[in-house]
């Protein structure tokens, strides 16, 4: 027996030390991913790229609020100042034209591959007579002060249209010469950082740093005092879901082990046997944690989070042995009470082991660990647990006065369930429409508040919305640039005919070399020019010989090289290219943002257009963010549900086995499934739509839940009133520790874990109370 | 008069509006006292916050044959906003409010500080200063005389000598009692802008 025991013992710390050094080793991330699907499709794994690590994951939104607006606005120029000088952001914007010399020169000496309206058409005697009087007229106001300089230089307004080519986003509304807040409450600023979107640490390095340079101007101005920096945009937001998340982990599980804890020492009054009977969860935590880093290239925090409830499941198995055995009884336990514990545990495995296939690397893990977890807690209780304990091992067993005869009073109501079963359904059917939230938000941990924060500092910012997209897929930039321009031609004709409000596209800060060459060689050579100029210079009225420098500045442009994005370093356009105009993987993806006429975007209209840009090797489709990741979403939510079917056919299948009668497999079944109505039309009634979370809750209802329903149907064979009363004990402790894991799960803020939590609180009791009311009325207990 | 929505600011700087920003103002109808001294005629604006204006407004450059011509509306509100509406050829409003400038053509606006465009800045607080009788915030800028002609009186605008690149060499204010009948902006080298002024009287 000693033998046996060093053999157990040994075997278990090996066991202890190689899954604590897989631990140890284990990648952990902590970023949002897990609940973004690892989709199969191509196009849809572009867009989740493009979301976690697209230019729209680089924005930061900067608000100052409070103080007076002059004061904001002086904490707008320091702020934006300190970061232009960091190398963290690639782009520092607050309305202020100080960073913007570059460009003006840039447009200035680049105007004929920049504008638009260069052609050869442009430059014959009617082209340029027609160019020269529209320009006259529409620059005639700037005359007065001393606009001919500028008009001798470039009489066919081509600076003009490279600009208004550029100008085409809503700006923001500007107050003491910074952006401010429609309502000029707030002084605002966008930044890009240099770190991806999905670099959470990059992130969080730029947020502190605009807290520090902001926290450092506001104490050297006295105006400032009562000035407030509010965050927002994507990586702000992953930032905050990752502390969250580790907060919360910690939180809850310190929460829950002390609450299991305290509640287990007022049963055992003992320190020593409070030690073992955590053993089988430190053994499953380690267990499940080893498997997921064998599994999975990374260990989501989200995943140990839900790793808590494993705290609830595995406690319960010591709790099994100690109060239902004590030491003399222990191979009268292992024959007669482990096979009941084997099977409970064994229906939670499957249940949990459904979700392995998830395409939500979240939910796999879920599973992973908590089947590893629940496999490792079971085999430290069954062996080690026993082994490790001392020969004179005894727990008083806890008398409740009354607990005996309650599950007798209870059956007497079972007559309740039937009408509680109909008004379930009855609730069900007639929130059917309601039941389920299908929108990928409803996953995410960004507080509603936040989000509406984040759409107002975009409104106010004419910040491009992110949410329909065309995007162009090529082999090189250059092929990527050319698909732009040519959709943004199509584009450009759905603008005036009022389908779309606007549109955003890299080859206007950046056009393709062939759109810059045809440009270059629509200008005539030097001789013709100026016989075309003098003729139209006469018949608009210009002085010929006064437009000199508009000759030579063509004779120039030329022969100057065509512009390639090294040219446009130190530019906000520079900054726009690279937000629009991305490497991915071996590809070149070009964004062009849509922005909506006030009555929505026509979809049809939009893809039909672009089906007319036809350009070898180029991929072009239009996409609603939104709209897409919530098919997505819906897409998971039927695959959940597919596996969560799978997952109960899985547990039946099993309770058939060891039960061989499909009566009694169904009457095991029949408390869970009611347990699982209930909570449901709970959920209906409170008008909270559940979510992917909730639905695999329901399915850990069955999960959990069974463990009970087996122990009321195994009493109801008990003869010896002895035991059947330490069971009963035994079953109300276990409830009470899964209830307390799970309600301190749905305290949590972060939504998925309080989605799983709330289910399966009040589902694993509900699971309890319905086995003990519907267990079969004979053994000790009905007599 | 009702205040024109403020509009709204724009991205980008215009390489145009540096170079460029074309103004001139100024309106108005005050008591009829006879005045004949810089005071007594910048007393006389300052009784009136609220100006407005028709204006015609005649450029001549050796770029053109012809002078271009252009017509619009002129707004005043005491202390700081001037707003230049330019009706034909083309639609443009410059509206100057504080140290912000906004210039909006069609669909575009662009929104600048005073300080983006230095040269800029004596031009629009002389005239500011000059319609709402302000004495110190024209001479900040300008030294001015002022003389009695025929027709009525003349200001004299002269830029400081320490003021950078001016867009002009002098400005001349001509007017009739207590009102402004004309604005000359002089460049030099027959480089001139004539504005002539017609005020309205506010509903």
């Amino acid at each position: 027996m000693n033998r046996r025991r060093l053999l157990v013992g040994g075997l278990w710390l090996l066991a202890v030390a190689v899954c604590g050094l897989l631990v140890a080793r284990a990648r952990y991330s902590t970023d949002l991913s897990a609940f973004l699907p690892a989709t199969p499709d191509a196009r849809q794994q572009l867009l989740v790229r493009l979301l976690r690590e697209g230019p729209g994951s680089q924005l930061l939104l900067l608000s100052i609020e409070g103080a007076q607006p002059e004061a904001r606005a002086r904490l707008s120029q320091g702020l934006a100042a300190a970061l232009r000088s960091e190398p963290v952001f690639t782009m520092v914007a607050n309305g202020e034209l100080a960073g913007f010399t570059h460009d003006r020169t840039l447009l200035f000496t680049r105007r004929y591959l920049f504008s638009p309206t260069v052609g050869s058409e442009r430059f014959t005697v009617a082209g340029l007579s027609t160019a020269m009087s529209a320009t006259l007229a529409q620059q005639a106001s700037s005359l007065a002060l001393g606009g001919a300089e500028l008009l001798a230089h470039d009489p066919t307004g081509e600076l003009q249209s490279s600009l208004d080519e550029l100008d085409t986003q809503t700006p923001a509304r500007t107050e003491n010469g910074v952006w401010v807040s429609a309502q000029g409450d707030r002084a605002i600023l966008m930044a890009r950082t240099a770190a991806a979107g999905s670099d959470t640490d990059g992130q969080q390095r730029a947020i502190n740093l605009v807290g520090t340079r902001f926290a450092q101007l506001s104490a050297r101005l006295p105006a400032a005092a009562g000035a407030r920096l509010v965050l927002s945009g994507p990586g702000v937001f992953a930032a905050q879901a990752r502390s969250t998340i580790q907060r919360e982990v910690g939180r809850l599980s310190v929460l829950s082990t002390v609450l299991i804890g305290l509640l287990l020492l007022l049963v055992y009054r003992s320190l020593s046997v409070l030690a073992l009977g955590f053993l089988p969860v430190v053994s499953g935590a380690l267990a499940g944690l080893s498997a997921v880093t064998l599994g999975f290239d990374e260990v989501y925090g989200i995943t140990l989070g839900f790793g808590i409830t494993l705290i609830g499941e595995a406690v319960d198995y010591s709790i099994y042995l100690f109060v239902q055995a004590s030491a003399a009884d222990r191979p009268q336990w292992t024959r007669s009470l482990w096979p009941t514990i084997r099977l409970g545990m064994l229906t939670s495995v499957c249940g949990f082991a459904s979700l392995l296939p998830s395409a939500f690397p979240g939910l796999a893990q879920l599973g992973l660990y908590t089947v590893a977890g629940l496999l490792g807690a079971a085999l430290a209780t069954r062996f080690v647990l026993p082994a490790l304990l001392p020969a004179n091992f005894a727990i008083r067993p806890i008398e409740i006065p009354g607990l005996v005869q309650l599950p007798g009073v209870l059956r007497r109501l079972r007559w309740v369930l039937l009408p509680l079963a109909l008004l379930a359904v009855g609730v069900l059917w007639v929130h059917r429409a309601t039941l389920w939230n299908r929108e990928l938000s409803a996953l995410s941990p960004v507080s509603l508040a936040d989000q509406q924060r984040d759409a107002a500092l975009r409104t106010d910012l004419g910040a491009a919305d992110v949410s329909n997209l065309v995007i162009i897929s090529a082999a090189s930039s250059e092929v990527a640039l050319r698909g732009a321009g040519l959709a943004s031609e199509r584009l450009a004709t759905l603008v005036s005919a009022g389908t779309l409000a606007g549109y955003d596209t890299p080859s206007r800060y950046l056009p393709s070399l062939v759109v810059q060459q045809a440009r270059q060689s629509s200008l005539p050579e030097a001789a013709l020019l100026r016989e075309r100029t003098h003729a139209a210079a006469q018949s608009v009225g210009f002085n010929a010989d006064a437009l000199e420098p508009f000759l030579q500045d063509v004779a120039a442009a030329r022969s100057a090289p065509l512009l390639t994005r090294a040219d446009l370093v130190g530019t906000s356009l520079g900054a726009a290219v690279d937000s629009l105009l991305l490497p991915l993987d071996s590809r070149w993806i070009a964004l062009l943002p849509l922005r909506a006429p006030a009555n929505g975007i026509d979809d049809g209209r939009i893809a039909a257009a672009l089906a007319a840009v036809q350009l070898p090797g180029v991929n072009i489709f239009a996409v609603n963010i939104k709209g897409e990741s919530d098919l997505l979403y819906q897409q998971y939510l039927r695959g959940a549900l597919r596996l969560c079917a799978a997952g109960l056919a899985a547990i039946t299948l099993l309770l058939l086995i060891a039960k061989r009668s499909l009566l009694r497999a169904a009457l095991l079944l029949l408390p869970l499934a009611l347990a699982a109505l209930a909570v449901a039309s709970g959920f209906a009634l409170a008008h909270r739509p559940m979510n992917l979370l909730h639905l695999i809750g329901l399915l850990l209802i069955f999960a959990v839940g069974s463990n009970y329903a087996l122990f009321f149907d195994l009493s109801a064979s008990q003869p010896d009133a002895k035991i059947a009363a330490r069971t009963l004990g035994s079953l109300l402790l276990a409830n009470v520790t899964a209830v307390i894991a799970f309600g301190v799960l749905s305290s949590s803020s972060v939504p998925v874990l309080s989605a799983l939590g709330a289910t399966v609180a009040p589902g694993a009791f509900l699971a309890l109370l319905f086995s003990a009311m519907l267990a079969r009325g004979s053994g000790a207990h009905a007599r | 008069m009702s205040r024109p929505r403020r509009p709204e600011p724009r991205r980008r700087g215009s390489a145009r509006h540096w170079l460029v920003l074309g103004l001139a103002a100024a309106c108005g109808a005050a008591p009829s006292a006879h005045a004949d001294t810089i005071a007594e005629l910048l007393a006389a604006f300052a009784q009136r916050p609220h100006q407005q204006a028709r204006f015609v407004e005649q450029t001549y450059t050796r770029l053109l044959k012809r002078p271009s011509e252009t017509t619009g509306e002129l707004y005043f509100d005491a202390p700081d906003r001037l707003e230049k509406r330019t009706l034909t050829p083309t639609r443009e409003d410059l509206l100057v409010e504080g140290e912000d400038i906004t210039v909006s053509r069609g669909a575009h606006r662009r929104t600048f500080r005073m300080g983006d465009i230095p040269p800029l800045r004596p031009l629009l607080e002389g005239l500011r200063a000059t319609l709402a009788g302000d004495m110190a915030g024209l001479n900040a800028h300008f030294s001015v005389s002022s003389a009695s002609t025929e027709a009525g009186w003349l200001l004299t605008l002269q830029p400081l000598a320490d003021e950078p690149q001016a867009l002009y060499q002098r400005i001349l204010i001509r007017g009739r009692d207590g009102r402004v009948q004309s604005i000359q902006i002089e460049r030099g080298a027959g480089e001139r802008s004539l504005m002539t002024i017609t005020p309205v009287e506010p509903p």
